[in-house]
C-alpha cells in the first residue's frame, strides 16, 4: 500500500467513491489542463472497501483502570479502562499471573492493537506487557499544610510577593488559558 | 481544628502583588490556612513561562 493511504485517507477516498454505481455516477475524473491525474469508478470503489476492511494495526501504549478479566484458557480477555473509552484486550498465558495481580488497579498495557477502519478505534489489543502504575498517595490538606509549612493567615499583606514586571499580561495570559 | 480556603488564580495573583481588589477577599481568609489547587499553579506556571519571566519573578 503507498505510504500515504493511512487509514484516514483510506476513508475519505471511500467517502468520495460513495456515490459511484452503474445507475448513477459510474466515474469521477481529476483532470488538470490536459492532463488526466486520477480515475474513481467502480474498481478503485470495491479495492477501496476491500482495503478498509482489511486490519490496520499498530503497537500502541494505553493507561487506564484493569476491569474485567476472563482466564479461560481458550481464550484469556480483560478490559482495561481509559479515560477514552473501555478497550478489550487478550493475552498469551505468560501474563497471566501479572493480569490477576494487577486487578482494580490503575495499569500501563503495551501492544499491538487491531484497529477499527477509523484507524483510531481500538478493536483488540494484544497485551504484550502490563504493569503498575504507582499513582500520588492522597494526603489530606492537614498533612499538606504540615509537609509545606503553611499557617492560618492573620492579614493577606503575609502573602505578598515581591512585585512582577508587567502583571496586567501576565493576568491576561492566564486567563486566556482558560 | 483549622479551616482552609481555596484561593482561584486571580485571588491568588491579587493578593500576591497587593491589588485593591484583594482587599474584599480579606474577610474570607482571615484566620483561615489558604489553598491552592494543582489548576491555579498551573496557571501560574503557565503565565510566567508565556510572559517569558525570569528566575527572579
Amino acid at each position: 500500500m503507498p505510504q500515504h493511504f493511512t487509514p484516514t485517507v483510506v476513508n475519505g477516498l471511500v467517502t468520495l467513491c460513495g456515490g459511484i454505481s452503474r445507475q448513477n455516477i459510474t466515474a469521477i475524473e481529476f483532470i488538470g489542463g490536459d492532463h488526466k491525474f486520477f480515475t474513481a469508478d467502480a474498481e478503485l470503489q470495491h479495492s477501496l472497501k476491500r482495503l478498509q476492511k482489511a486490519t490496520f494495526t499498530q503497537e500502541i501504549t494505553i493507561v487506564g483502570r484493569l476491569h474485567m478479566g476472563d482466564f479461560d484458557p481458550l481464550g484469556l480477555r480483560c478490559r482495561i479502562d481509559t479515560h477514552s473509552g473501555s478497550i478489550q484486550c487478550d493475552f498469551d498465558d505468560e501474563l497471566k499471573e501479572v493480569v490477576i495481580g494487577l486487578f482494580d488497579e490503575l495499569v500501563m498495557a503495551t501492544g499491538v492493537a487491531e484497529l477499527q477502519s477509523d484507524g483510531v478505534s481500538v478493536r483488540v489489543l494484544h497485551l504484550d506487557s502490563m504493569s503498575l502504575v504507582q499513582t500520588a498517595n492522597a494526603k489530606s490538606l492537614d498533612e499538606l499544610a504540615q509537609e509545606q509549612d503553611v499557617h492560618a493567615v492573620g492579614s493577606i499583606t503575609e502573602l505578598r510577593g515581591e512585585n512582577v514586571d508587567d502583571f496586567d499580561n501576565f493576568m491576561m495570559i492566564v486567563r486566556s488559558a482558560r | 481544628m483549622p479551616s482552609y480556603v481555596i484561593v482561584d488564580t486571580d485571588v491568588f495573583s491579587y493578593i500576591w502583588q497587593g491589588r485593591p481588589e484583594a482587599t474584599q477577599f480579606e474577610p474570607a481568609l482571615r484566620n483561615k490556612i489558604p489553598v491552592l489547587s494543582h489548576t491555579s499553579v498551573a496557571e501560574v506556571y503557565f503565565g510566567a513561562s508565556y510572559a517569558g519571566w525570569g528566575e527572579r519573578n
